[in-house]
């Protein structure tokens, strides 16, 4: 190496000639030959000290942590022994407050992911899962027109004269405040096709959007690929009995 | 709103003696149930934990759980410009990036206030199990630590070895060994002063001296330290800080020759 370097020196000028005096200076350092040279090299082994020292002072300045670090190699560490939990530490709350606001995510990206109409013989248009859904999941929302009581009790008469009309309106409470979600008019949203079965795989549950009450699925039990989607309509009412026999079901 | 107030300062000033040799910054996370700090020192060879419970403090009042980022050095400067029979009061913002701690004097003639920034730590959290350990060593924690103090003149390390005898600490060096046997005290009239050994198995582990040094920075803080150790576990040295909570330092083993 150190001769490759020589003998490209004697090829390129100036800057590798500059290394060799500095090799011979330190060649001087380990030889001192006559009293002549000494003077010469007290002056450059000044110089050395110096540009040798620079470096070694710089690590003792981070003693704390360089000392330690080095000395450690034949230490375990407690990363062996205990498991990190960087910020992934979740308390109960937190994961509560994120599945509230993928609820809410959903809500407002009106999500219809993995639901299929299929028509069924003897009671007309139904919602299918097309994928799988875990308990809990949000499923869909039951879509329409939030109104208050006095307007739902005009919808409902003039309803009431139409018998193609269906039967659409979900009445719930939410903060202590009667609402209705009206999902009579044909919309394309899926969730308003959803059947009723007293013992269905779905949950209505309500929650606060932009301070407006929403109506939403959620799955009661893990539901498969291809079962019907139902929930309880909740409407016992005799006069909705009369009207709608199959809601006792 | 983050309020304690502690009327022994001096009490805080031995637990901040106690990390700051070992940390340079840590978290102070605070909650309705107390001040906790968890930190691993530089080299994640050591941990310190600390918790003081809320209902230690002579006031306490957290509405939302926070976290104070703290330069330890920073934070001593100020422990240092108080007395001994201050009280203090530390207090936060909910959302601050200030901590004040507030100094009076006994007699309430001088109040003195301290703000101080705070971090933003990006601190790694470790999970400790509960193990059950196979020795556990109470004894004096001045002895602990006059035993380190003397051992680490010889050697690096020191060996721990727990038998039903007794615990020995032990060490070699250039110099030659050294050999400290402690028995398990008989007699129990002095609580402060007696060895005790719980022992389910026997234990020989070996650590670095100065670790054990930076742990002993604890002793004004207790009159007893305890040691659990387990094969194949870091060791536990728990310091009680009467009435308030507890500061504990986990340490990992030397990686024996045979290791390697």
């Amino acid at each position: 190496m150190v001769r490759g370097a020589v003998a490209t020196a004697s090829l390129v000028h100036t800057p590798v000639q500059t290394r060799t005096q500095k090799m011979t200076c330190q060649d001087t350092l380990s030889s001192p030959s006559t009293p002549h040279r000494i003077q010469l090299r007290s002056d450059s082994a000044n110089e050395v000290k110096k540009t040798l020292k620079q470096p070694v002072a710089k690590p003792k300045r981070k003693l704390n942590n360089n000392h330690i670090e080095t000395k450690n190699s034949d230490n375990h560490k407690l990363t062996e022994y205990f498991p990190v939990r960087r910020s992934v530490r979740k308390v109960s709350k937190t994961v509560l407050e994120e599945k509230q606001r993928s609820l809410e995510d959903a809500v407002r990206n009106d999500m219809e992911d993995g639901l299929k109409v299929k028509v069924f013989e003897g009671k007309g248009r139904g919602v299918v899962a097309a994928k799988k859904f875990q308990r809990g999941d949000f499923v869909v929302e039951y879509k329409g027109d939030l109104i208050d009581m006095t307007e739902a009790k005009i919808r409902e008469e003039k309803y009431a004269q139409d018998n193609n009309a269906g039967c659409y309106m979900y009445y719930f409470k939410h903060n202590n405040q009667q609402y209705c979600v009206d999902a009579t008019a044909e919309s394309g949203k899926l969730g308003r096709l959803v059947n009723h079965s007293r013992n269905g795989n779905l949950l209505t549950r309500t929650l606060s959007i932009d301070n407006k009450p929403r109506l939403v699925l959620i799955a009661k039990d893990s539901i498969e690929e291809g079962d019907e989607l139902l929930y309880d309509y909740g409407d016992r009412s005799k006069e909705s009995l009369k009207h709608h026999p199959w809601l006792a079901y | 709103m983050f309020e304690a107030r502690l009327i022994n300062s001096v009490t805080f000033k031995k637990v901040l003696d106690a990390i700051k040799d070992l940390l340079n910054e840590a978290s102070f996370d605070c909650s309705e149930a107390g001040i906790q700090l968890q930190a691993m020192d530089n080299s994640h060879v050591s941990l310190v934990s600390l918790a003081l419970r809320s209902d230690g403090f002579d006031k306490y009042r957290c509405d939302r759980n926070l976290t104070m980022g703290m330069n330890l050095a920073s934070m001593s400067k100020i422990f240092r410009c108080s007395s001994n029979d201050d009280t203090v009061t530390i207090k936060a913002q909910d959302d601050a990036d200030t901590v004040t701690f507030m100094f009076e004097s006994k007699k309430q003639e001088k109040i003195s206030d301290y703000e101080m920034k705070l971090m933003n730590l990006d601190q790694e959290h470790l999970g400790i199990p509960d193990t059950d350990f196979s020795c556990v060593i109470r004894m004096p924690a001045g002895e602990f630590a006059r035993i380190v103090r003397d051992l680490s003149q010889f050697g690096e390390s020191i060996v721990i070895s727990c038998t039903k005898e007794g615990v020995k600490f032990s060490t070699s060096g250039d110099i030659g060994s050294a050999n400290v046997k402690l028995a398990q005290t008989s007699s129990f009239e002095k609580e402060e002063e007696a060895v005790i050994i719980e022992m389910q198995e026997p234990v020989t582990l070996t650590f670095a001296c100065q670790y054990l040094n930076s742990f002993t920075k604890a002793t004004p803080l207790a009159n007893q330290v305890q040691l659990s150790m387990s094969d194949n576990v870091p060791l536990v040295v728990e310091y009680q800080i009467p009435d308030l909570g507890h500061l504990r330092y986990y340490l990992a083993p030397k990686i024996e020759e045979d290791e390697n």
